[in-house]
């Protein structure tokens, strides 16, 4: 499924990653961007811009990019497995569940066992697989997923995990700023050990489903077009679940919440490059990658001294965009 | 002709029903024929239909080129056997030449890189049926009777000895459901394919089939060549429909004509039998 828009993408690509380094240059202090490529290729930099640039931003920067695209890319790969394009991440609740895993993580090791912080992702995990399948079951009807069910399912299944998290930090931790930054998203308090394990995971995420990028082009038209095409629909579908909601969970557990990511960016890889996954997978990594490094760069810098948490900005161009493929999808129908 | 298919006593019944949905079917399918299922709703067509695609659990058996085609995997099963259900949709607008090369999905590799042989089948499909004309075209934006051809274009490409048409003309105009079984009968006579359709229209299956299979409460009611087993007896006794049978003096298509008079006597039926 070669074609023209395809092909654009490869010839686009560097100017996005460009534009995601020329993120670093803004911030509270402003570094001029020859400074930052200078730095980045390992030029002498005064020593104060040197420290901003790799202990604070490009940690930071790198994480938004990993956190951007395992997100942008589990929606894609929900949307084409469950033949809907409002299913990600957020919508389907698998954020709540991994928010409420990490936070419980958080909790335990506080309380009782000091250890299971570092394994915060694991509980995330299992919390989202636990989410994922409660809107899954619910909103099934006769084998198909209705988008009203689905969308409902998945607010049910966010209010019944954002309320365990609630109750979780009041009785926890008692900490409001805390809450925030799970319920809205933050990629403050980046550090290299997040970049390296969310790199890994975003990495493979794209690696994946680049890999099984024929088998969801056939499920577009349905899990029974699929199997008529030989896919392994059920195999298939539990691959998708499965490393979709671990990928989440490893980015969730790093960042907290960050919604509209994974539904917005693959409409608008699709839109630019077309719908075959073999573009759209890498295109809608690198795009969702470049929204939340914009996104954090606005949200870090627009209302200094205080920073805004990005799961706010995201949910300010995010919704619009949500509310206008709900009525297409809906005019559609 | 030899045989490729082959169906053995099976039965099935959908988790929470009393009834099978179809009981001890039996009948067996030679290289190269036509057949059309037919039957009232609820009859079991569908559910056939998805017992040779091994997608129910159904018992009994059902051989394909002589193996049990529980055993054969549903890869190779793909590139033996084709299907047409009645639209093809797309969560996203694609391009018809994507839509196609879908078709070669059981035959690429990972990542879904078309060979020259695959290409081959692609240029075949979109040949036959005489779509070049809509290959750069978003499929959204052709019309009904276009993107069912499309479909059947998809499945052409996928090159199966089988084809399975499930009530594939039931959402197309006269002229489209045509055209798209016309295309068919020169896809048997091309590639020497057998082609299995289940119909609602049971003229349609008249003039399309070689042989016609009748069902009813899930079981195969008659079965033989169309001008013997269209009879307005077995439509009343299977369908509860009164109607009236013509043939096409042309060449001895049989025709049924829906009865809408009270009394089997009427003005109507007079003049239906004087050219019968």
């Amino acid at each position: 499924m070669k074609n023209s828009r395809g092909r654009s993408f490869w010839i686009i690509l560097p100017f996005i990653l460009i534009f995601i380094i020329a993120n670093i240059a803004f911030g509270p202090v402003y570094i001029p961007l020859i400074e930052v490529f200078k730095s980045l290729i390992g030029m002498k930099v005064p020593s104060t811009d040197k420290t901003i640039i790799l202990q604070l931003r490009l940690p930071r920067i790198l994480l938004g990019l990993g956190v951007g695209s395992s997100l942008s890319v589990t929606g894609n790969a929900f949307q084409a497995m469950l033949k809907n394009p409002l299913a990600d991440p957020y919508i389907l609740g698998v954020s709540s569940g991994a928010a409420f895993g990490a936070i419980l993580a958080n909790v335990l090791a506080q309380l009782y066992y000091p250890d299971l912080v570092f394994y915060m992702w694991i509980f995330a995990f299992v919390f989202g697989l636990m989410a994922t399948a409660i809107t899954y079951f619910v909103s099934r009807r006769g084998g198909k997923l209705p988008t009203t069910e689905l969308i409902l399912s998945g607010v049910i299944v966010n209010l019944m995990f954002g309320a365990g998290v609630t109750f979780l930090i009041v009785y926890g931790w008692r900490d409001v700023q805390i809450t925030s930054f799970w319920l809205l998203g933050s990629l403050s308090g980046a550090g290299w050990h997040d970049v390296i394990l969310v790199g890994i995971s975003s990495i493979a995420s794209v690696v994946f489903f680049m890999s099984i990028s024929k088998y969801l082009n056939a499920m577009v038209a349905g899990e029974e077009e699929a199997a008529y095409l030989g896919v392994n629909v059920e195999m298939m579908k539990l691959m998708i679940f499965v490393i979709g909601t671990l990928v989440t969970a490893i980015a969730v557990s790093t960042s907290g919440i960050i919604g509209f990511v994974g539904l917005i960016m693959p409409h608008m890889s699709r839109r630019i490059f077309g719908s075959d996954h073999k573009i759209s997978m890498p295109a809608s990594a690198i795009l969702g990658g470049a929204f939340i490094v914009a996104c954090d760069t606005i949200a870090r810098t627009a209302f200094t001294p205080s920073e805004m948490p990005i799961g706010t900005i995201t949910a300010l161009i995010g919704a619009p965009i949500f509310i206008y493929i709900l009525r297409r999808r809906v005019q559609n129908v | 002709m030899s045989e490729i298919l082959r169906i053995e006593n099976i039965s099935y019944a959908y988790p929470k029903s009393l009834r099978n949905a179809i009981d001890k079917v039996n009948f067996t399918v030679r290289k190269g024929e036509i057949i059309g299922v037919i039957g009232p709703n609820g009859s079991g067509k569908t559910t056939l239909m998805k017992s040779i695609l091994n997608m129910v659990d159904y018992q009994g058996n059902i051989k394909f080129y002589g193996e049990e085609i529980k055993k054969i995997p549903r890869k190779e099963l793909s590139k033996k056997l084709g299907v047409v259900a009645q639209e093809f949709t797309p969560i996203y607008d694609m391009k018809v030449s994507e839509i196609v090369e879908m078709g070669r999905t059981p035959y690429t590799n990972l990542f879904g890189d078309l060979s020259k042989e695959d290409k081959k089948y692609v240029e075949i499909a979109f040949g036959d049926l005489n779509i070049y004309h809509l290959k750069d075209r978003m499929f959204y934006s052709l019309s009904g009777g276009e993107r069912q051809i499309v479909y059947v274009a998809k499945v052409f490409a996928q090159n199966p000895d089988l084809f399975l048409l499930d009530e594939a003309t039931d959402h197309l105009d006269v002229g489209n459901a045509q055209h798209l079984l016309l295309k068919m009968k020169e896809r048997v006579k091309k590639f020497g394919s057998t082609v299995i359709a289940t119909f609602h229209d049971i003229n349609q299956a008249s003039a399309f089939s070689n042989r016609i299979i009748v069902m009813k409460s899930g079981k195969v009611y008659a079965t033989g060549i169309p001008e013997i087993i269209l009879t307005k007896e077995m439509i009343k006794e299977v369908y509860n429909a009164n109607c009236e049978i013509i043939k096409d003096p042309r060449n001895g298509t049989v025709n049924v004509f829906m009865d809408l008079e009270d009394s089997s006597d009427s003005l109507f039926c007079d003049v239906l039998k004087k050219y019968s």
